[in-house]
C-alpha cells in the first residue's frame, strides 16, 4: 500500500469549524434535552430582561405620543415653567415669528394645547386608586389644524375621514365637534373596548364634577404614526378650556417647523428665535428633550427594574459557565485525543467559544421572542406603577423594538461567550492523551482553589470600596448609583466564587448526621472535596438567594419606613380629592365653593387643604405643595429629618419667604437647611429659604412645601387638590364618608383606615413585579442545580454500577442524589442568606439613597428570609431526587 | 537526551536513531522511562537536555502550537485503549487527521476507504466506536494513525488490551502497513511476541537505553 504524503492546508478557523460540526453539534444531538434546557434557561433570562426593557420603553413612549396622533411629532413645545400659559403668549408668538419673505419660519405652525388627565366615575364600591385607569383629554384648535392640514397629506386625511364620519352620522364637517361643549373624538381602541359609537355618551370626572361627553367620532389610524392610545380623547380647545376651568390658559403650545427647517442649522436658528420670542413667559423644549424629561423622571425606577431583570440572566450565566465547564470534564478524554492527533490548543479554545456563542445565539433568538410575549404582561405592571408614581398612561401593549431586540440578542451572545471563556481556556489546556492517561487531566478539583479564593476575596474587598463611591449626576439632578450597582455585582460574584467553601462546612456538618445512612454518607462524601460543578451550582443558588434576600431586606425596610411615615402623615379622619386623580400627573382640583362647603360641615372640627402644582426647577420637574404648615405641625404630620430651628415657618404671617422640602428634593438638588432657592411662579420667581427637611416616600422627584395661601396667590387660584378633615368627637368617619360621597359624586372620599390600606396596597403593587423577577431567578438557579446533578450522575456511571451491584435500590440511589442536592442547596442558600444582609444594606444605604434620596429604617424580614432558607433547600432536594431517579436508570458503565 | 522529574533522572543520556520503514521495539519494566521517552519522541514532553529531530525538524526548539502542527503532519499514534472519538463513525475517525490537514473531501474519502479496506474494516465504516469490538477498534485506530502518511508511528502497548488472537492480527497489520508505507514504528511493549515483529529491540532500564538486538 502506498499513500502519498498529504499537504497541510489547515487553518485554525477551519479546524475549529470542523470541531464544532463534528463534535459540539453531535454532542448536542446526543443529549438534546440537556441542550434544550440550557437554551431555554438562557432564553428565560434574556426574555425577562427584554420584556422589562420593552415595557419600560412603552411606558415612556406613552408620555409623548398623545399629541403626535393629531399632528406630526412636534419639533418644539412651549410650556410655562410654573402653572399655565396665558392665551396671549400665542398671539405674541405669532406676531414675533411673523413670516417675512424667505424667512425660515415661513410655514411654521403653532398648535395650542390644553390637556386634562381624568378618570371615569366610580361605580358602586370602587376598586383602589388607579384601578379605573386614566383618560387624557387633549384640547386642540381644530380650525387652525384644519387649515394647516391643507399642506399635510396625513392630517388632511384625518379631517376628511372625520368629516365623512360626521356626514354619515348626519352632521356637518366636523360640526359635531367644533363649538360643541362636550363633544369628543375617541381612539379606535377605546371605542372597541367600551363599545362606543358616534353619539354614545362617556361620563368622566373633570376636577370635582362628573361630565357627560358625547362621542363625535373615532380618531382615524395613521400608518406612519403609532396607534392612538386607548385613553386619548380629543376636544375642541375652547370647549375643554371651559370644561376644565382653564379659560384663557394653555398647557402648552406645540410648534411644527417647516419641512426645510426640521434639522440642522435652520432648526437651531428657529429654536433660538422661538426662545427669544417667548422670553420669560415660557420655556421651549424640543421633541427630544420632552422625551428625555419623561426618561429622566422614571430613570431610577426603570433602571432598578432593568437591573433586577438581569438576575435571571446572571444566574443563567452561571449555568452556561457550569454546563460548559462540565462539558470540558465530560469530554476531556476526547479533547486529549484531539490534542494527540495534532489539534492545537487555540483551535480547541476557539471551538469551545463557538459552542458558547451558539448557545447564546439560540438562547438569544428564543429569548427575544419570549421577551416580546412576556412584555405584553409586564407592560401592565410597569404602566400601573408609572401611572401611580410619575405620569398618566394606559399602556397595554409593548412593541418589539428592533434596537432593544438586537441589544438583548447581543447581550445573550456576549454573556454566553464570556461565561464560556474560562471553560474554553481549561479545554485548551487539556494535555494530549498520552499525558492525560497518566493523570495529568485539566485542573483537579483543588488545582486552582488558592487563585479562586484570592479572586473571591478580591471581589468582595472591591465591592466594599465601590459602595463608598459617589453617584453619577445627570442634568436635572437625577443620579445613578453606579458604584453601588458595581459593588452589588462584585459582591454577588465574589461571594459566589467563595460559595464552594461553604459546601465543605455543610458537608462536614451533614457528616455528623449521616453515620448510619448509606445514601447520606455517600452524598456528603461527594462534597467533602467539591468539584468545580458543585461549586458553580452553589454559586448560582447563592447569587439568586442573595439577590432575592437582599430585595426582601430592602422591601421590608421600605415597608417599615412607609408604615411609620403614613402613621405620622395620616392623622386626620377623612380625606378628599378629585375622583379623577388616578395618576400622578392628574392635577384635578376641588373648586373653592366645594371645599369651603365641605370644611364648613358641622361634623368637621379641624381641616387642612392642600394645593399641589408641578413646576420646573433645576432643569427637571418637581412639585410644590401649598398647605397649612401650622395644621401639619399641630397634627404632627411631618416626619422630620431636619426640623426647623424656629417656629416662624409655621406662622402664616411670617412664612412667605420660607419653605420646607422633602428629602428627595434635598438629595436631588444637593441643598440643605438654610439654603435659598428661587422658585418659578406665574407671578415671577419667589426666593425661599429652606427651613426644614422631611421624609416623603410618596414622591422621588422632590416636593417644596409652602403656606397654601401664598401658593394660591402666586398661581392665581382658590381651588385646592385635596382636603384633610378632622371630625368632631363622636362623629363616625364612615358615615361622614358616605354622606360626602353622596353629596359630591366627583370626589373620592377616604377614611383614615381606607387611605392607609390604599397606600400600602399601592406600595405592594409597586413591588409585585420585583417578586416575580426574583422567583424566576430562583427557579433558574434550581433548574441549574438539576442540570448539574444530572451531568455529575452521568459521569458517575461506574459508581452507579457498583452501587447497583452492592444492592442499592433505585430509591436509595435517588436518595444519594437528593441528599447531595440538599447539601448543595443548603450551602448556596446559607451563603446567599448571609450575603443578602450585606446586599440589603447596600440597597438601603447606598443604591436607594443615591437613586431616590430616601432614608429607610432598616428591617430584617425574618419570615421571608426563613421561608427562602427552607423553600430553596427543600426544592433543591426535590429536584435532585427526580434527577437521582433518572440517574438510577442510566445504563451501566462499560469501559471500552 | 536527558529528563528529570523532581530531580530524579528518568532518561539518562538516551540516544536513538530511527530510519524510514524501521520498526523499533521499546521494552523494559514499568517505571523504567519508556513512556517518557515515547512522549519526548512525540513532542508531548520536552527533554531537559538534548534534542529530538523528526525529518530534520527539532521538536525541542518549537512552541506548543507548532508542536501540535508537527504531530498533525508527521506523527501517528496508536494507544492501548484505542481512543477513538466516540461521536464519529469509523470512517470519520479515519478521515479526521486528513480533515485537520485540509485535504479535499474526495481525497479524504478515497484514502480512508482504501485504508479501511486494508485493515478489513470497510464493512464497518459507518459504525460508531461504541458498536465495535476491541480488535475492530484497534484496527480502526491503526488506520487513523497511518492515513496521513506520518514519518513515525508511536504505538504505546497497542495490544495490551486485546486477546491473543486479536493481538496477533494487530501486530501483523502494524508490521505490514509500516513496511508498505515506509513509516518508522516505535512500539512500546511488554510482550515478546510484539517485540518480535520489529527489526530492532531496545530495552530501557533505570532511564538508560540498551540495545537488545538489531
Amino acid at each position: 500500500m502506498n499513500l502519498k504524503p498529504v499537504e497541510d492546508r489547515g487553518g485554525t478557523a477551519r479546524v475549529s469549524g470542523v470541531l464544532l460540526r463534528q463534535f459540539t453539534l453531535r454532542h448536542w444531538r446526543g443529549q438534546p434535552l440537556r441542550a434544550l434546557l440550557l437554551v431555554l434557561l438562557l432564553s428565560l433570562g434574556v426574555a425577562v430582561f427584554l420584556s422589562i426593557r420593552l415595557a419600560n420603553r412603552a411606558a415612556v413612549a406613552s408620555f409623548t405620543n398623545f399629541a403626535s396622533v393629531l399632528s406630526t411629532q412636534a419639533d418644539a413645545t412651549i410650556g410655562a415653567p410654573a402653572g399655565l400659559l396665558p392665551d396671549s403668549v400665542l398671539e405674541t408668538l405669532r406676531q414675533n415669528m411673523a413670516v417675512k419673505g424667505t424667512d425660515i419660519s415661513a410655514g411654521m405652525e403653532l398648535i395650542p394645547i390644553v390637556e386634562v388627565v381624568c378618570a371615569p366615575p366610580r361605580s358602586g364600591e370602587d376598586g383602589g386608586i388607579g384601578a379605573r385607569g386614566s383618560f387624557t383629554l387633549i384640547g386642540v384648535d381644530l380650525v387652525a389644524l384644519q387649515n394647516f392640514a391643507a399642506d399635510q397629506k396625513m392630517e388632511r386625511r384625518w379631517f376628511e375621514e372625520a368629516s365623512q364620519a360626521d356626514e354619515q352620522n348626519g352632521g356637518g364637517a366636523l360640526g359635531r365637534l367644533l363649538g360643541r361643549r362636550n363633544a369628543v373624538y375617541c381612539s379606535g381602541k377605546l371605542a372597541a373596548k367600551e363599545g362606543l359609537r358616534v353619539g354614545s355618551l362617556l361620563v368622566l370626572v373633570v376636577n370635582d364634577q362628573p361630565v357627560s361627553l358625547e362621542i363625535a367620532g373615532i380618531i382615524p389610524g395613521r400608518s406612519d404614526q403609532p396607534e392612538s392610545p386607548a385613553g386619548l380623547l380629543v376636544m375642541d380647545l375652547p370647549a375643554l378650556q371651559e370644561l376644565s376651568g382653564k379659560v384663557g390658559l394653555l398647557d402648552r403650545i406645540e410648534c411644527l417647523f417647516p419641512k426645510g427647517a426640521r434639522q440642522g442649522a435652520s432648526r437651531d436658528a428657529l429654536l433660538t428665535r422661538l426662545r427669544a420670542a417667548v422670553g420669560e413667559a415660557g420655556s421651549v423644549r424640543t421633541g427630544e428633550s420632552r422625551l428625555a424629561a419623561a426618561e429622566l423622571m422614571t430613570r431610577g425606577f426603570r433602571l432598578n427594574l432593568t437591573i433586577l431583570s438581569l438576575l435571571a440572566l446572571l444566574v443563567g450565566l452561571y449555568l452556561i459557565f457550569q454546563a460548559l465547564d462540565a462539558a470540558v470534564v465530560r469530554r476531556r478524554s476526547e479533547i486529549a485525543v484531539l490534542r494527540a492527533l495534532g489539534v492545537r490548543g487555540s483551535e480547541v479554545r476557539r471551538a469551545w467559544l463557538w459552542e458558547a456563542a451558539l448557545l447564546g445565539v439560540a438562547g438569544g433568538a428564543v429569548g427575544v421572542l419570549g421577551g416580546w410575549a412576556l412584555a405584553q404582561g409586564t407592560v401592565r405592571a410597569v404602566s400601573q406603577t408609572v401611572n401611580s408614581l410619575y405620569y398618566a398612561n394606559n399602556t397595554e401593549a409593548a412593541g418589539l423594538h428592533p434596537g432593544e431586540a438586537a441589544g438583548a440578542f447581543l447581550l445573550a451572545v456576549g454573556c454566553s461567550v464570556l461565561a464560556g471563556w474560562f471553560p474554553a481556556k481549561r479545554a485548551a489546556a487539556t494535555p494530549p492523551a498520552q499525558l492525560w492517561a497518566q493523570g495529568a487531566g485539566p485542573g483537579g478539583a483543588e488545582a486552582d482553589s488558592a487563585l479562586r479564593t484570592w479572586v473571591g476575596c478580591g471581589l468582595l474587598f472591591g465591592a466594599v470600596g465601590l459602595a463608598f463611591c459617589s453617584p453619577l449626576t445627570f442634568s436635572g439632578g437625577s443620579r445613578f448609583a453606579l458604584g453601588g450597582y458595581l459593588s452589588a455585582f462584585f459582591g454577588v460574584i465574589g461571594a459566589g466564587i467563595l460559595a464552594g467553601d461553604s459546601l465543605r462546612l455543610v458537608a462536614w456538618l451533614a457528616a455528623r448526621f449521616s453515620r448510619h445512612s448509606a445514601p447520606r454518607q455517600l452524598a456528603q462524601s461527594h462534597l467533602r472535596v467539591p468539584t468545580s460543578r458543585h461549586r458553580w451550582a452553589a454559586a448560582g443558588l447563592l447569587c439568586a438567594v442573595s439577590m432575592t434576600g437582599g430585595m426582601s431586606v430592602l422591601v421590608g425596610s421600605f415597608e417599615r419606613s412607609v408604615s411609620e411615615w403614613i402613621a405620622h402623615l395620616l392623622q386626620a379622619d377623612v380625606y378628599l380629592t378629585s375622583d379623577s386623580n388616578q395618576a400622578a400627573t392628574a392635577y384635578n382640583r376641588i373648586s373653592s365653593s366645594s371645599w369651603r362647603k365641605i370644611t364648613s360641615d358641622p361634623a368637621v372640627s379641624d381641616w387642612d387643604a392642600m394645593l399641589l402644582v408641578p413646576v420646573e426647577f433645576g432643569g427637571g420637574s418637581i412639585r410644590v405643595a401649598g398647605t397649612s404648615l401650622d395644621f401639619y405641625q399641630r397634627r404632627r404630620q411631618f416626619s422630620w429629618l431636619k426640623e426647623p430651628l424656629s417656629a416662624e415657618v409655621f406662622d402664616r404671617k411670617q412664612n412667605e419667604g420660607r419653605c420646607v422640602v422633602s428629602e428627595s428634593f434635598a438629595e436631588r438638588f444637593r441643598v440643605g437647611r438654610g439654603a435659598r432657592i428661587r422658585l418659578p411662579t406665574p407671578k415671577g420667581e419667589r426666593a425661599l429659604e429652606i427651613e426644614g427637611i422631611y421624609t416623603d416616600y410618596g414622591d422621588d422627584q422632590g416636593i417644596v412645601m409652602v403656606e397654601r395661601g401664598h401658593l394660591q396667590e402666586w398661581f392665581g387660584t382658590s381651588a385646592v387638590s385635596s382636603l384633610s378633615l378632622v371630625l368632631k368627637a363622636g362623629e363616625d368617619p364612615e358615615a361622614v364618608r358616605a354622606q360626602m360621597r353622596a353629596s359630591h359624586p366627583g370626589l373620592a372620599v377616604f377614611t383614615n383606615v381606607h387611605l392607609r390600606g390604599e397606600v400600602m396596597r399601592i406600595f405592594r403593587q409597586t413591588f409585585a413585579i420585583t417578586y416575580a423577577l426574583e422567583a424566576i431567578g430562583v427557579a433558574v438557579a434550581l433548574a441549574g442545580l438539576g442540570i448539574t446533578l444530572a451531568s455529575i450522575l452521568a459521569e458517575r456511571r461506574a459508581e452507579l454500577t457498583t452501587l447497583r451491584a452492592l444492592g442499592m435500590s433505585r430509591t436509595g440511589i435517588a436518595g444519594v442524589a437528593a441528599w447531595e442536592g440538599a447539601i448543595l442547596a443548603l450551602g448556596g442558600t446559607a451563603g446567599g442568606l448571609i450575603s443578602s444582609l450585606g446586599l440589603g444594606a447596600l440597597l438601603i444605604f447606598v443604591i436607594n439613597k443615591q437613586t431616590f434620596g430616601w432614608t429607610l429604617q432598616p428591617a430584617i424580614p425574618l419570615r421571608a428570609l426563613l421561608l427562602l432558607g427552607v423553600v430553596v433547600p427543600v426544592s433543591g432536594a426535590a429536584v435532585a431526587w427526580v434527577v437521582g431517579r433518572y440517574g438510577a436508570e442510566l445504563p451501566s458503565d462499560v469501559t471500552k | 537526551m536527558s529528563r528529570k522529574y523532581d530531580l530524579s533522572p528518568v532518561l539518562r543520556d538516551v540516544s536513538l536513531r530511527l530510519f524510514s520503514g524501521e520498526r523499533l521495539a521499546l521494552t523494559g519494566p514499568s517505571g523504567s522511562g519508556k513512556t517518557t521517552l515515547l512522549n519526548c519522541l512525540g513532542g508531548i514532553d520536552r527533554p531537559d537536555s538534548g534534542s529530538v529531530l523528526i525529518g530534520g525538524e527539532d521538536l525541542t526548539r518549537i512552541d506548543g502550537e507548532e508542536l501540535a502542527m508537527l504531530r498533525r503532519r508527521k506523527i501517528g499514534n496508536v494507544f492501548q485503549f484505542f481512543h477513538l472519538l466516540p461521536t464519529l463513525s469509523v470512517r470519520e475517525n479515519v478521515e479526521f487527521p486528513l480533515l485537520l490537514l485540509g485535504v479535499a473531501p474526495a481525497q479524504r474519502r478515497e484514502r480512508a476507504g482504501s485504508l479501511l479496506e486494508r485493515v478489513k474494516m470497510g464493512h464497518r465504516a459507518e459504525a460508531l466506536p461504541s458498536r465495535l469490538s476491541g480488535g475492530e477498534m484497534q484496527r480502526c485506530a491503526i488506520a487513523r494513525a497511518l492515513v496521513h502518511s506520518p514519518r513515525v508511528i508511536l504505538a504505546d502497548e497497542p495490544t495490551g488490551n486485546l486477546d491473543s488472537v486479536n493481538s496477533a492480527n494487530i501486530l501483523e497489520l502494524l508490521q505490514e502497513l509500516s513496511g508498505e508505507m515506509e513509516t518508522a514504528l516505535v512500539l512500546v511493549t511488554h510482550s515478546e511476541e510484539a517485540a518480535r515483529i520489529c527489526q530492532r529491540e531496545v530495552r530501557m532500564r533505570d532511564g538508560v537505553l540498551e540495545e537488545v538486538r538489531g
